[in-house]
């Protein structure tokens, strides 16, 4: 089975694990085309062909030991992950709107809205960021019937978030307010329907590296890899990225979803 | 002031005699406008044509209840969004205007505007917010006082409230004088309920309730001033039983002289003649599109280059604002639906 991963920063602990698995899985060959930030620019398709089409893309693909163009007819699956397909999306709504009927408190006053309204919001903003376009642009050239196209979330913020000053602050309010586990429901609900509707697989965080609802457990994120540089780690107070560790459930998630376990 | 000294613009036939009526001289304003000023909108449908056409320039738009972040215009729309400067959706008659401000000021809630229909609770005052109504009573309070909240900061920090009058006939209950923005046995699904009444409102009824309103707003906000136009946009059905052209133009005429009084009684008012423009300019003798109720969209453009000029610190900073405009929301069509 041939794999491609499409991703940016989120990719390294995908990269680190695959490495670190040292071809435990078997036959099955995995190329990755990644880019941290999330310039959609980044990437070309024409036809099944995608390509690097700038020479920073092209040599940072080189860095990785990837090759700058890829034939989508030769792969089993194609994966997208990272690329704003994230749990910000719907924190970012909720730092401006209160849920009615969730059990919070709408300590500021701010804007109420039902979660019917929430969800449509949410669903709307998944239309335009880079994961969904890059997969709208990657459908048309794959076979339906023998090729599949799977979704992987960016990990949400690490619970170190709540030890002292974080960017995340939105996911901190709705996690001490405990409405974490709903918003991630709300979110993975949402995120799973969408994607469909593009006929792409949408598998979500593992449950065991969630904490408080809506976080990534400290063990899944401390190590984590610098996509710019594999053999940097991410400094102590990122929030942002996962570890190989959890690299490691995310590919047997995606080759059980694949019938490869 | 005698003949001898108006000016061209006050003569048919000058008028007649240039290529544009010399609309330009056909609104004079009372109230300064800046980009600064802080601008609330609502009234009928035909008021979201102009509040859409204000948010492409540099006018400050006062937007309480905004749009969630990363949803579309269009599906907005659906909750209410985007229309004015709150969602409490088109409000047609100075009734709905003058309840609108004292639930706000009284965080009050009207029983006999909550009802329960196919599993969900409708809001009667705002029953086209939710697209599938709210889940429960509770949750259904707790929206409509926060939105009252909004409301009520609306009318006490804003500097402008332009106010389109649409409709003189309105329903309401009986027992509480409730009025509802559209006949509820039009909704979808139909609340149908004896208790509620059709009245017709008079001149004075119509003063009273602006009269009313005002006194009631400038308490907290004196400087609150108001922009009167009127819907140009005909009745698209009258429950009175007699013909819906006359209707309309007993509605509009009734209207129209309302706001003249009030311009009289409270200074800081001013009109817009809008409907003017759009009814009975003799060079625009098809204002309307294909429906006969819906203003072209040059015509709208018209009459914001005119309220513009007459502006100038407002400018346009989008072009094409009216192209771009989404078709108005307005329950007033169910009334036609309710019959086909």
């Amino acid at each position: 089975m041939r794999l491609l991963v499409i991703g940016n920063s989120h990719a390294a602990c995908l990269i680190e694990a695959w490495r670190g698995a040292d071809g435990a899985h078997g036959a099955t060959e995995v190329d990755f085309f990644a880019r941290a930030g999330t310039a959609l620019g980044e990437f070309a398709i024409e036809g099944r062909r995608l390509y690097a089409p700038t020479a920073e893309g092209r040599a940072f693909q080189a860095q990785l030991g990837q090759k700058a163009e890829f034939d989508l007819a030769g792969y089993d699956a194609i994966l997208v992950v990272g690329h704003e397909l994230s749990g910000f999306r719907l924190v970012r709504i909720l730092n401006r709107n209160h849920v009615l009927g969730w059990p919070y408190r709408n300590r500021l006053d701010i804007p109420v809205i039902t979660e019917p309204c929430l969800r449509d919001a949410l669903d709307d903003s998944l239309e335009d960021i880079t994961a969904t376009r890059l997969l709208r642009q990657i459908a048309p050239a794959l076979s339906a019937d023998r090729q599949r196209l799977i979704a992987l979330p960016q990990p949400y913020p690490s619970q170190i978030i709540l030890q002292g000053k974080a960017k995340s602050v939105g996911f901190v309010r709705l996690c001490r307010a405990q409405v974490g586990a709903q918003c991630r429901a709300l979110f993975e609900t949402v995120a799973q329907a969408h994607l469909a509707g593009i006929g792409a697989a949408f598998l979500p965080q593992p449950d065991e590296t969630v904490v408080e609802g809506l976080l990534t457990g400290q063990d899944y994120t401390l190590g984590a890899r610098r996509l710019s540089d594999l053999s940097q780690t991410q400094p102590p107070q990122d929030e942002l990225h996962a570890n190989a560790r959890y690299g490691a459930l995310i590919w047997a998630q995606v080759l059980a979803e694949l019938g490869a376990a | 002031m005698s003949y001898d000294d108006v000016p061209a613009q006050c003569f048919w036939g000058k008028c007649q005699r240039d290529a544009d009526f010399l609309l330009d001289r056909l609104y004079a304003p009372q109230i300064a406008l800046t980009p600064q000023t802080r601008i609330a909108t609502a009234g009928s449908c035909f008021a979201q044509k102009i509040g859409g056409a204000l948010k492409a320039t540099n006018a400050t738009l006062l937007d309480l209840e905004p749009l969630p972040l990363g949803m579309r215009p269009a599906t907005g729309q659906r909750y209410g969004y985007g229309l004015y400067s709150a969602r409490y959706g088109n409000i047609y008659t100075s009734a709905q205007l003058l309840q609108l401000a004292e639930d706000a000021f009284a965080a009050r809630l009207r029983d006999e505007a909550i009802w329960q229909a196919d599993g969900a609770w409708i809001d009667g005052l705002r029953p086209r917010i939710e697209p599938l109504g709210f889940a429960s009573r509770a949750i259904l309070e707790e929206a409509r006082l926060s939105h009252l909240r909004k409301v009520r900061e609306i009318f006490c920090t804003a500097d402008l409230l332009i106010f389109t009058l649409g409709l003189t006939e309105r329903w309401q209950h009986r027992q509480t004088g409730t009025v509802f923005p559209i006949w509820p046995g039009a909704l979808s699904p139909p609340h149908r309920d004896p208790a509620h009444v059709f009245e017709n409102a008079r001149v004075m009824t119509v003063v009273d309730e602006l009269d009313r309103f005002l006194r009631l707003v400038r308490g907290p906000n004196p400087g609150l001033q108001v922009l009167f136009t009127v819907s140009p946009v005909p009745l698209i059905a009258t429950a009175t039983g007699g013909h819906v052209l006359a209707a309309t133009q007993r509605s509009k005429a009734v209207l129209r002289a309302a706001v003249d009084e009030i311009l009289h009684l409270h200074p800081g008012c001013d009109y817009f003649p809008s409907y003017e423009i759009v009814t009975a300019n003799p060079r625009a003798r098809s204002a309307f599109l294909g429906d006969e109720r819906e203003v072209r969209p040059e015509i709208v453009a018209r009459i914001m280059d005119l309220f513009l000029a007459a502006h100038p610190t407002l400018q346009r900073q989008t072009p094409d604002a009216a192209a771009e405009a989404l078709d108005p929301v307005c329950e007033e069509v169910l009334l036609q639906a309710a019959r086909t």
